[in-house]
């Protein structure tokens, strides 16, 4: 038997997948589930799962905490535990300052200390043949830069700190 | 006869082009660099050269590294295939001033077709209708000059870079007050990529359709069209889906459309493939000369399907100074069915920001009529410094709705596990009214529903297949992402449900 808390990294949700040898749960609701082959070992393969009396095939990797799932042709996402932020949603969670995505930055627009508006541009990233404008989420000061010009950053990395408000208003 | 050739590039487009030279015979040459080391293209030539470490500026774009290393290994000639040094005419002449045969057009060529306001002129000159906007002489035009021609010709109307290519530096202006701000920062994005800042206006056509025209020439003076390929399935000015026929040409619209282009190829005495890119007004009746774009293209595998031909071997043949094929030249070739092409991209289907990581499980799919060109394979790194395309997909039947169909089943087969990539934009366009009716235009990505909102709440069974991968409290975070990870039921050999 085991316990495993999942997010579902699209929307957030949170479920609870108990494993049994013969049965499922999913928070407490039981789900009649059955490999009918044992799985093969070896990368990459698609496999058989039936579930409430339905056969599905699916495939799983996991890479740290991140688990990919693939099943009848989509795949969808899943943060192993409760506290995983995800990377993908980092930039919608009012902080702006994570990197939305992998790249180089590119430039360093607003030294720390300066006062910044709401939508300024603080730095640019770079990825692919495409510059990013990382903007200044609300009026603030810019506190500290955690990256230097030509930093290689993964998705996720919070790239500056910026205070709230109120001393900046005067300007 | 070529005998050793240097592929200048990475990813699909060196392994589609290492296939075919070994096909011929040819010996193939590939480089990377060192970042890219063991990458999949390496293991599809005969003999893979390091490009040093750095950034691709140090690598696959440093002209002299790589006539080093097609000295060093003897090489004969040089494919660039499509992107980094492409289109570049100093590179093209360093080549062949190397005494290489160089696999595109002359450098003449490239150099009337790169500068797109030359480029304009040139068409307006060989009578083909081009796109209203700023004319020739406007180059070093100031603000106050193509202030009043943005007047003259109205809005909506594009800023683009004259050396650009591929979206870069281009945007929409709706506002004559926005102008001076959005020509401000599209002079900056050109002179930073392609070190000249120069821009011109021109007007959007919206609802328009864009549709290029793969042509042909060689060094006899033969000039062929090869017929068209719809590329009006775009995001950020970028092609993610391509087809043959156009569901949006006629045949008279067709033939004067392949002449057109074929008038392009012949102003500028083309050699090789090249492809010609028009805008299709809403009506259907009009075209409008784009650009043209002097390499193979990203998309050139559905001419390949649909006319039974191999696109590089002809540019090899071509290159060593052969004549184009019979068929080719006497008119008798015929398109044959429906092929399309989907570009599967590392990035997220909704904003289309890129994204990295290991490709933990990959499988493609297989069958009647699909054809997967890739660059990756299971277990690739995919990187921030290139392009993210990891692979296309090209689907061909007798049909274009057995096309689509058969699109939507290999789409669903295609297992890519560990990088997330646009699969999902890619399966709404195919399940689109739109595009299943075939008339549709630039802004169809725009116009799909959400992709979030429409999306279905994961199965169970999901659920239940992500609980199989080896747990936080059990496994610990993997050690590697290879074996262990990869194949998360080998950590569980003696656990399965009823045993």
């Amino acid at each position: 038997m085991k316990t495993v808390r999942l997010v579902e990294a699209h929307t957030g949700r949170a479920r609870e997948v108990r494993l049994d040898r013969d049965a499922a749960s999913i928070d407490g609701r039981a789900v009649a589930f059955d490999m009918p082959k044992p799985m093969p070992s070896g990368p990459g393969g698609v496999h058989e799962l039936v579930v409430g009396g339905r056969r599905f095939r699916v495939a799983a990797a996991r890479s740290g905490s991140r688990i990919w799932v693939w099943c009848e042709g989509v795949v969808t996402e899943f943060e192993i535990g409760r506290g995983g932020r995800l990377a993908a949603s980092a930039e919608h969670h009012g902080g702006g300052l994570a990197a939305p995505m992998p790249g180089r930055v590119r430039r360093l627009v607003v030294t720390p200390g300066a006062a910044v508006r709401k939508g300024d541009v603080l730095l640019v990233l770079e990825a692919m043949k495409m510059e990013h404008a990382i903007r200044a989420p609300h009026d603030g000061v810019l506190e500290r830069l955690h990256v230097a010009e030509g930093d290689l950053v993964e998705a996720g990395v919070e790239l500056a700190e910026l205070s709230e408000s109120e001393k900046s208003a005067e300007g | 006869m070529i005998r050793r050739l240097l592929i200048a590039n990475r990813g699909e487009i060196a392994v589609r082009v290492a296939r075919t030279a070994r096909e011929m015979g040819i010996e193939t040459v590939g480089v990377y660099a060192e970042a890219d080391a063991g990458a999949f293209h390496t293991l599809n030539v005969e003999r893979a050269v390091s490009l040093g470490p750095g950034t691709p500026a140090e690598t696959y774009l440093s002209i002299g590294r790589l006539l080093d290393v097609a000295r060093d290994s003897g090489a004969d000639a040089v494919h660039p295939g499509y992107g980094f040094l492409s289109e570049n005419a100093d590179f093209a002449r360093a080549v062949i001033e190397a005494g290489l045969t160089w696999v595109g057009p002359p450098p003449s060529a490239m150099e009337a077709m790169g500068d797109k306001l030359r480029a304009r002129a040139a068409m307006e000159k060989a009578g083909v209708p081009v796109v209203p906007g700023s004319p020739p002489g406007s180059a070093r035009s100031g603000d106050t000059e193509l202030l009043a021609e943005a007047r003259r010709l109205g809005f909506p109307l594009l800023i683009k870079a004259s050396a650009g290519g591929g979206g870069k530096g281009m945007s929409r202006v709706t506002r004559i007050e926005d102008l001076p701000a959005a020509l401000a920062e599209g002079r900056r994005i050109a002179e930073a990529a392609f070190g000249d800042g120069t821009v011109y206006l021109e007007r959007l056509l919206e609802g328009a359709r864009h549709v290029e025209f793969q042509i042909f020439g060689d060094s006899a003076g033969n000039h062929v069209s090869l017929f068209e390929r719809e590329c009006s399935v775009q995001r950020r000015h970028q092609k993610i889906l391509e087809e043959t026929p156009s569901p949006a040409l006629n045949e008279p619209l067709r033939r004067a459309m392949g002449e057109a282009a074929v008038a392009a190829a012949k102003a500028v005495a083309y050699v090789g493939a090249g492809t010609v890119e028009f805008l299709v007004d809403e009506s259907g009746g009009r075209f409008y000369f784009l650009e043209m774009n002097t390499r193979l293209q990203v998309e050139h595998p559905i001419t390949e399907e649909t006319l039974g031909c191999d696109l590089v071997r002809a540019q090899l043949e071509v290159a060593a100074g052969g004549q184009l094929p019979a068929s080719w030249r006497d008119g008798s070739l015929r398109p044959r069915g429906h092929a399309i092409e989907l570009r599967l991209y590392a990035e997220d289907p909704v904003e289309f920001l890129p994204r990295s990581g290991r490709l933990l499980v990959y499988r493609e799919p297989t069958g009647p009529g699909v054809r997967v060109d890739a660059g990756v394979e299971e277990g690739s790194i995919v990187g921030v410094d290139y392009d993210p395309l990891l692979a296309k997909l090209v689907v061909s039947a007798e049909t274009r709705e057995a096309a689509i169909a058969r699109a939507k089943r290999a789409l669903e087969d295609w297992v890519v596990l560990g990088v997330e990539t646009n699969a999902r934009l890619l399966a709404a366009v195919l399940a689109s009214p739109a595009y299943g009716s075939g008339r549709y235009t630039t802004d169809l990505v725009a116009q799909l529903p959400p992709l979030d909102e429409s999306r279905p709440e994961a199965p169970d069974a999901a659920w239940i297949a992500a609980a199989l991968a080896p747990s936080a409290g059990e496994a610990g975070p993997a050690r590697d992402s290879g074996t262990s990870a990869r194949d998360p039921w080998s950590a569980y050999p003696s656990w399965r449900p009823g045993a």
